[in-house]
């Protein structure tokens, strides 16, 4: 220890408080997770979301507020884009995107790929006001969050086709969600269908969910609809 | 009675505290974090140069998230305003934004051969901060990743080693007290130690949740999990199908994921057992990197994973050693 010059660090107040500062930053490191660990279909456990308030502002500008649930709960389908361009000959082009030909490197088509996921990430299907029972249509809150979803969602789905039409220069440019399930066991090897069968490419439409019973907070399982459901 | 049982509680936390002491403020030399900083200014630099290739389609006024748009996932337009910002909301400037990324790629490269480092690290964790908040939608694993390790680094004296600032002050100012800060010597530091200890707690987190939430799957539990991530097109880099043949290979694999992930920050710090969890990691990152399309990400996470070798370990490996002569020892750092 000898040879270790004496700093700051090694007096006591001073430890004291990196020591604060220390405990500060762990706690933005197990917050966000705790948080994001425990969220049902109305937002996260009250006591995490507690845990997670006071430090959360740190969390995010420095970029640790994440979950962390990769591959997780279960690996699931892929999120794509097709994308038709017609242009004024009536001449018309059909692309997929992500798309690993043309997008490269591989960390180019990557953030290809978690674009179209993000926008299936931030879907919200339409809210029609009139198909929804009565007790929902009092929900003011709930309504109010139903809207600002998909704002949100059309926000980033008008920015994308503004993109698109901006790459190719006007063109008449339409965009579908696609998503590629995953071919089970039983498929793959007894009936040999390949990863990319165009029988797994299935397209995602855009319209009010199936069911009328949304989610509340405290509901047991099983009642009410995933408000990500699609028709 | 009473007096003794306070004397007992009395003791238990004072040997708490010197504990904590010692677990966060002993001296630790820096080689290992000087080995994270040339894998992550490298990583930086690779990813601003991939941004680069196709840069106004993720940066520019009519990028796939234009800025207005990125903007309005975080200022409360749509949700719960964060405490979040970019001035890349604000530049649409082609020739800015060009510009900028040459900034943000000689910044990085800096922090890759270790020039100016106190200075070029915490700059390269500051734009890289921009970019991730500017690029909202786009980002993944690898982002979460190298922006940790470039906060954790900026702290330390990582240029201390296997840098152009290692070199300049062996060659001109050896002992000059005004440059110590600027470049600073090798000798044991406990920024270094602070630093090595928050990423590797910050690396048991990502693990368990991690686990924990492969934890709450159904096919994770079925053992079918490995199958599907094989199957998965759009992450395929390398065929790993044909392991459809083999579920007893494919189900061992998916449960040995979740228990490594789940009880990776157990078993990390006993010295018997994490040989086995370092191994693990290079396999399963390994793994991603070749067959699940995610080279980087997977690259990144090893690397990571190196945060647990001593520097003691590192300055003995061929080649990184016998420039260092003067490295010191710390005393024992690992109880376990």
């Amino acid at each position: 220890m000898a040879l270790v010059p004496k700093s700051k660090l090694q007096s006591p107040g001073w430890r004291f408080v990196f020591s604060c500062l220390i405990i500060g930053h762990l706690w933005a490191i197990v917050a966000r997770p705790l948080d994001f660990a425990t969220q049902g279909p109305n937002g996260s456990s009250p006591a995490s979301g507690a845990f997670y308030a006071p430090i959360r502002s740190y969390a995010e500008f420095a970029y640790m507020n994440h979950g962390y649930a990769f591959f997780a709960p279960d690996p699931g389908p892929s999120h794509l884009l097709r994308v038709t361009v017609r242009n004024g000959n009536g001449d018309s082009k059909t692309m997929l995107y992500p798309d690993r030909e043309e997008q490269w490197p591989r960390l180019l088509y990557h953030r290809h790929f978690m674009l179209t996921e993000f926008l299936h990430t931030l879907y919200q299907a339409p809210l029609q006001f009139s198909e929804l029972p009565d007790e929902v249509r009092g929900d003011v809150a709930m309504i109010e969050d139903w809207k600002m979803r998909r704002n949100r969602f059309e926000a980033i789905r008008d920015s994308m086709l503004r993109h698109l039409r901006v790459v190719y220069e006007g063109a008449n440019v339409v965009m579908q969600r696609i998503e590629h399930r995953l071919v089970g066991l039983p498929e793959f090897l007894g009936e040999r269908v390949r990863l990319n069968d165009s029988r797994l490419y299935v397209e995602l439409l855009d319209g009010p969910p199936p069911t009328s019973e949304l989610p509340r907070f405290g509901q047991p399982p099983g009642v009410g609809v995933r408000a990500e459901s699609q028709r | 009675m009473l007096g003794e049982w306070i004397k007992a509680i009395v003791q238990w936390m004072l040997e708490w505290v010197q504990s904590w002491d010692r677990f966060w403020f002993t001296p630790r030399n820096s080689q290992t974090l000087a080995i994270i900083r040339i894998a992550t200014g490298g990583m930086l630099t690779y990813t601003h140069i991939v941004l680069a290739s196709d840069l106004m389609s993720f940066l520019g006024a009519d990028a796939w998230i234009d800025p207005a748009a990125a903007r309005s996932l975080h200022d409360g337009t749509y949700a719960p305003a964060e405490a979040v910002w970019s001035y890349l909301w604000s530049i649409d400037s082609p020739n800015v934004l060009w510009m900028h990324q040459a900034f943000a790629i000689v910044v990085s490269l800096m922090m890759m051969i270790g020039l100016v480092t106190r200075i070029a690290v915490p700059l390269a964790w500051f734009v890289q901060l921009m970019f991730v908040h500017r690029l909202t939608g786009a980002l993944y694993g690898l982002d979460q990743v190298t922006t940790m390790l470039a906060m954790y680094l900026m702290i330390t004296p990582c240029g201390s080693h296997y840098s152009v600032d290692a070199w300049i002050r062996r060659r001109w100012w050896k002992d000059s007290p005004q440059l110590k800060f600027w470049l600073p010597e090798d000798l044991p530091s406990v920024m270094s130690n602070v630093a090595t200890r928050l990423a590797q707690l910050h690396l048991c987190t990502i693990y368990l949740f991690g686990g924990l939430w492969k934890a709450r799957g159904q096919l994770w539990w079925d053992g079918t999990a490995m199958w599907f991530a094989a199957a998965s097109y759009e992450y395929q880099s390398n065929d790993l199908t044909w392991i459809a043949r083999y579920p007893l290979v494919f189900a061992t694999l998916t449960h040995m994921t979740v228990f490594w992930e789940t009880f990776y920050c157990v078993l990390i710090w006993p010295k018997r057992t994490r040989p086995v969890i370092l191994l693990t990691a290079v396999m399963v990152h390994g793994g991603i990197a070749i067959y699940l399309g995610m080279i980087t990400f997977g690259t990144m996470m090893i690397v990571a994973n190196c945060i647990f070798l001593e520097p003691e370990w590192i300055k003995h490996l061929p080649g990184l050693g016998g420039v260092h002569r003067r490295s010191r020892q710390t005393p024992a750092l690992e109880e376990a």
